[in-house]
């Protein structure tokens, strides 16, 4: 409990089905390159975009069948990508100074000082003690502190490090660790990389993609959307998706035991409230972290504001790099260096993912399986749900194909605005659908910055993730499509379910 | 004094402001030879006053055998004397809606082969490696309003990547400033842009390949796969106890 280690151990293989995964997993990736590499080139593809997806597709494979630790695969990928002339060698290398490596390893120092002192495990036994006595009631504690987050900080993976170590030390009172997972464990990681990526689509201002889609929806549309306009369509989906989640999570995905319904640790909950009892006051040391804890997150939340305040706008790395500079400041700091928990197999991890999802957006093949998905459609015969149903579905799993939500939103949306004007309905009846589903990138491990940083604390498995991720885009695919017909009819957004195409 | 330059500028702004002549499309196709040659066939609609004059600039530098294919009765074409980079129109004297004008040149060394490069000079391509440029500027006042450069590649060829493509997409811009696509068989690559005024210039590189993908992934790839299969079996042996 006192300490939150992302350890570089490869997860060992734990039943019969999972070693003949690693075992076929790397003849398999290598097969499926080989198929893609050498398909005749297709109309709009390069040579490159072929082989940067052939590429993508054999670490794929490797990451979800984990043959090798998934950072040595990101290794692989990197290497490949330069030798099939995919990418250059700078564009490959520069990835370890992006933004979400920065905030990564920042946020590990922040992180790593909230568990040297203490305050990470005074707030987990805090939240046990108030709602942990059933494990259910403690993953519903973490959706209700998510959606207290989401519109707070815009940044996922600035809402995924800062309650990283509260999830790893909850999870450990309820007895799973990284060397003995359980479903609790699972349950509320998972829960969390919904809650960190649904949330995000409760308003407009939930990640700079819906901004994007909302210009497009306005310049191409020709229909402006207020604030409101968004959240009372993606509120209730994003809230009602996380509440089904929470409940088929511990019941049917990762079912939780009776007996791991309650504090794992020895002496059960009495131990618990005794430990946080023991705890005492807030000691300087914990005053000194949570002081730094709450100026980075002031700089977090207030980043519309710098501009007119410092005539800088301070990014979030660069917040959490001036909260990383005080808690690692000689005498006066609360950590020094080598007592910093940094993933480093996690940045090469990220690095490779990042590679590869930038290597198939700069050759255009992510582009263009985007396109030839929605070229195959003719929409013009179906009636208006069904087409909401087809279109809303494409955008919600493509998330699986491209690792930028920008780069999905640019795509896809002024695709789905000229559908609809083609078809001949309000470009919004299905541009703001499909819109409240850019954030829902939950279905691997590499979709997103979140999934990245959750997936090293090596608690699941990329189909652990898969599972989960892809139940999260259903049951928020089943409710779009429910509102369609009912919710968003009656306030306007959606014409009426059966109607035809004019 | 501040009129002074005011003046002036509205003088020079005058021609431009008066000009009602305009290219309404410029399309061009660019046909690559393996020999290296191009042959160009460009169309143009164009727009303005009885009898006005517009000058049209030409892609290419380098060009040879410019013909004049087709033109819309009373067109006039002053044919481009030896290296010119714009040829005159005059457009029918009878007032008509657009007037079309195609005509044909041959472009030389377009599609050049990475090892021409210089003596001395490091090599950034595998030598099978070939390039094509384009690279046009409105140089007159006379604005165009859509323009498009198709280049289509040798059968036995294949688009490598497309190394530059400028100006560069703007966030109101939907589609790619190049996209790929085939004809018959054969790969091409459009350039489009819209409203060029004077001044404005667009530009790609494509590099290409010939489409028979070289063998060696497959052998590298059938040895490690059967090696990992026969080194990492344990990890499906069956387990005693």
């Amino acid at each position: 409990m006192e300490k939150m280690t992302l350890s570089a151990r490869p997860r060992p293989a734990q039943s019969v089905t999972e070693r003949w995964m690693r075992y076929l997993g790397f003849p398999g990736g290598i097969a499926l390159f080989l198929l893609v590499y050498y398909l005749p080139p297709g109309a709009g593809l390069s040579a490159a975009a072929q082989a940067g997806a052939a590429c993508f597709l054999l670490a794929l494979v490797w990451w979800v069948t984990e043959p090798f630790p998934t950072y040595v695969t990101s290794l692989v990928l990197m290497f490949l990508l330069l030798v099939t002339r995919t990418s250059a060698a700078k564009p490959i290398l520069d990835v370890l100074g992006m933004e979400v490596i920065w905030l990564n390893l920042l946020a590990f120092i922040l992180a790593s000082m909230l568990v040297k002192t203490r305050l990470a495990k005074r707030m987990s036994l805090y939240l046990i003690v108030k709602f942990g006595r059933k494990a259910s009631w403690a993953l519903l504690a973490f959706v209700i502190i998510q959606l207290a987050l989401a519109p707070l900080i815009p940044a996922t993976a600035a809402r995924c490090v800062m309650t990283l170590p509260l999830m790893l030390v909850v999870a450990s009172i309820y007895g799973s660790s990284e060397d003995h997972p359980n479903n609790f464990g699972k349950n509320m990681l998972l829960l969390n990389l919904a809650g960190i990526s649904a949330l995000s689509s409760i308003s407009m201002t939930g990640s700079s993609a819906n901004l994007i889609a909302v210009g497009f929806i306005q310049s191409m549309g020709g229909h402006r959307l207020y604030y409101m306009d968004w959240m009372r369509a993606g509120a209730p989906i994003a809230i009602v998706t996380m509440l089904v989640m929470w409940f088929l999570g511990r019941k049917v995905i990762f079912p939780i035991r009776p007996s791991e319904q309650v504090p794992l640790v020895e002496g059960g909950l009495p131990l618990v409230e005794a430990q946080h009892a023991a705890m005492g006051p807030l000691s300087f040391q914990e005053k000194k972290a949570l002081a730094i804890f709450a100026l980075v997150l002031f700089l977090w939340m207030t980043d519309i504001f710098h501009m007119r305040w410092f005539g800088v706008e301070i990014s979030p790395p660069f917040a959490a790099l001036l909260g990383a500079v005080i808690v690692l400041f000689p005498r006066w700091g609360v950590l020094q260096w080598q007592e910093a928990d940094i993933p480093w197999h996690l940045l090469v991890f990220s690095a490779g993912a990042y590679a590869g999802g930038l290597a198939l957006d700069d050759t255009g093949a992510a582009e263009w399986s985007v396109r030839m998905l929605f070229g195959g459609l003719n929409l013009k015969v179906i009636p208006f749900g069904a087409a909401f149903t087809i279109i809303v579905a494409v955008m919600m799993y493509s998330h699986l194909l491209t690792t930028s939500k920008t780069v999905r939103t640019i795509i896809m949306i002024p695709i789905v605005i000229t559908m609809a004007k083609a078809l001949g309905w309000d470009p919004v009846s299905l541009a703001l659908p499909a819109a409240l589903t850019i954030d829902w990138v939950v279905g691997l491990p590499i979709s997103g910055k979140p999934n990245v940083i959750l997936f090293s604390t090596n608690q699941y498995s990329v189909i652990d993730n898969f599972k989960y991720g892809i139940t999260v885009c259903t049951v928020g695919l089943v409710l779009l499509v429910l509102s369609a017909a009912t919710w968003f009819h009656w306030i306007g957004i959606t014409p009426s379910f059966w109607a035809m195409p004019k | 004094m501040r009129t002074v330059p005011a003046l002036v500028l509205l003088l020079l702004a005058a021609p431009g402001l008066l000009r009602a002549a305009e290219i309404r499309q410029y399309t061009t196709r660019l046909d690559l030879d393996p020999d290296g040659t191009g042959h160009a066939t460009s169309t143009l609609v164009l727009s303005g006053d009885p009898s006005e004059r517009v000058v049209i600039p030409i892609a290419h530098g380098a060009w040879t055998n410019f013909l004049l294919a087709e033109a819309t009765d009373g067109l006039r074409l002053e044919p481009p004397g030896e290296k010119a980079t714009t040829f005159e129109v005059t457009l029918p004297p009878a007032s008509a809606a657009a007037s079309r004008l195609s005509y044909t040149f041959d472009v030389p060394a377009v599609f050049v082969r990475a090892d021409d490069a210089a003596p001395g000079a490091r090599r950034t391509l595998p030598r099978e490696s070939r390039t094509v440029r384009y690279a046009f500027v409105n140089s007159q006042v006379t604005p165009i309003r859509d323009f498009g450069v198709l280049v289509t590649l040798p059968r036995d060829y294949r688009f490598h990547a497309i190394r530059e493509q400028l100006p560069r997409q703007t966030k109101s811009e939907v589609e790619p400033r190049v996209r790929l696509g085939a004809d018959g068989g054969r790969q091409n690559a459009l350039l489009r842009l819209t409203n060029l005024r004077q001044g404005d210039d667009t530009s790609m590189q494509l590099e290409a390949l010939p489409s028979q993908r070289s063998y060696l992934w497959l052998v590298a790839g059938v040895v490690l796969s059967a090696l990992y299969l026969h080194r990492f079996r344990d990890l499906v042996a069956r387990r005693d106890g």
